[in-house]
């Protein structure tokens, strides 16, 4: 039982390593969504969103990350 | 020859992408698998390996007919979130561990690590040392074997690619058998860190434009898409890893 635990929390790591960034990144995938059914003619705008937003959120995760190691340091 | 269906931009993103993901998993594994034969011999070394491989086969037996009768486009949008978040996760490590914010991965720490917790364990059950060898084996290979696994599905999955990133799995898989096979030793000369940052870069890639696709966005250039949307995490990659730096800097 505790070998399908570990496989099971180290598959769940390999999408949710860090919580924050997860929940942001599927926040934005909700916000995408709901560009496309705000602009239902223009779907570009919501993979514009998708793209730059993902990327946005890489950039504060790291940032975030980098900071709490420099304050424990 | 190369099959037609293989020289699309997407389906050699596919097999690249796969081969590296795969690399690093399956390299992972061969350290952990090395260590169990070195301490208690090949013997529970290899039937952990075969007992987790034979695992592996039957879950991707009983769970791919359940994944080909789910919707495509429901498919493309759950492999295209999930590739995003495991490729977010791969990039967000790969830029701490360039920034120097985290330490890099060591296969050699790794194997003697793995060593040392092994051989206590063994020397604490001796009557049971081919069952923990054996154990250690199958849970290492099963669990980087899921990865691989889930991998291959993500990255081919809902576009009719699977067959092409099997085979960039199967390559990874052959070449670090072959290598380790000719060594005996961890292979830590592979550039873990490098091949993380390049299959963040591609899985972030294909997981927007996948999610995007199943949200009804027509990419300009379609499959070309993808090259962009790869600059662009590259970009972001390297601004993060030289933001991580700074910030790792000035503490």
């Amino acid at each position: 039982m505790s070998v399908l635990t570990e496989v099971l929390k180290d598959l769940a790591k390999m999408f949710a390593a860090d919580a924050r960034m997860s929940s942001a990144a599927l926040a934005l995938v909700a916000l995408a969504w709901g560009v496309t059914v705000a602009l239902p003619g223009d779907g570009l705008v919501a993979g514009l969103v998708l793209a730059l937003g993902a990327a946005g959120v890489l950039l504060g995760a790291v940032a975030a990350a980098a900071r709490a190691a420099a304050r424990k340091d | 020859m190369i099959p037609a269906e293989l020289t699309t931009p997407e389906a050699a993103a596919a097999v690249g992408a796969a081969f590296a993901a795969s690399l690093v998993e399956v390299v992972e594994a061969f350290t952990i698998v090395l260590a169990v034969a070195m301490l208690a011999g090949w013997r529970p070394a290899l039937l952990g390996t075969a007992a987790a491989l034979a695992t592996l086969g039957a879950a991707v037996l009983a769970l791919g007919p359940l994944i080909g009768r789910v919707p495509e486009a429901a498919l493309q949008f759950a492999i295209g979130v999930l590739l995003l978040l495991f490729g977010l996760g791969w990039l967000r490590k790969a830029a701490l561990r360039a920034g120097g914010v985290i330490p890099l991965h060591d296969e050699t720490a790794l194997y003697a690590g793995e060593t040392e917790r092994l051989g206590a364990e063994l020397r604490m059950s001796p009557t049971a040392a081919a069952w923990i060898a054996g154990l250690a084996a199958f849970k290492a290979v099963l669990l980087e074997g899921l990865e691989v696994a889930f991998i291959v599905l993500a990255v081919g999955a809902g576009r009719g690619l699977t067959w092409a990133a099997g085979l960039g799995a199967l390559a990874a898989c052959l070449a670090v058998l072959a290598v380790g096979a000719a060594l005996h030793r961890p292979l830590a000369r592979v550039p873990e860190n490098a091949l993380k940052f390049g299959v963040g870069v591609m899985t972030c890639a294909f997981g927007v434009f996948w999610t995007g696709e199943a949200m009804g966005v027509d990419w300009p250039g379609h499959d070309l898409a993808l090259f962009p949307l790869a600059a662009l995490f590259l970009l972001a990659g390297l601004v993060a890893a030289r933001t991580a730096r700074r910030l790792a800097a000035t503490a």
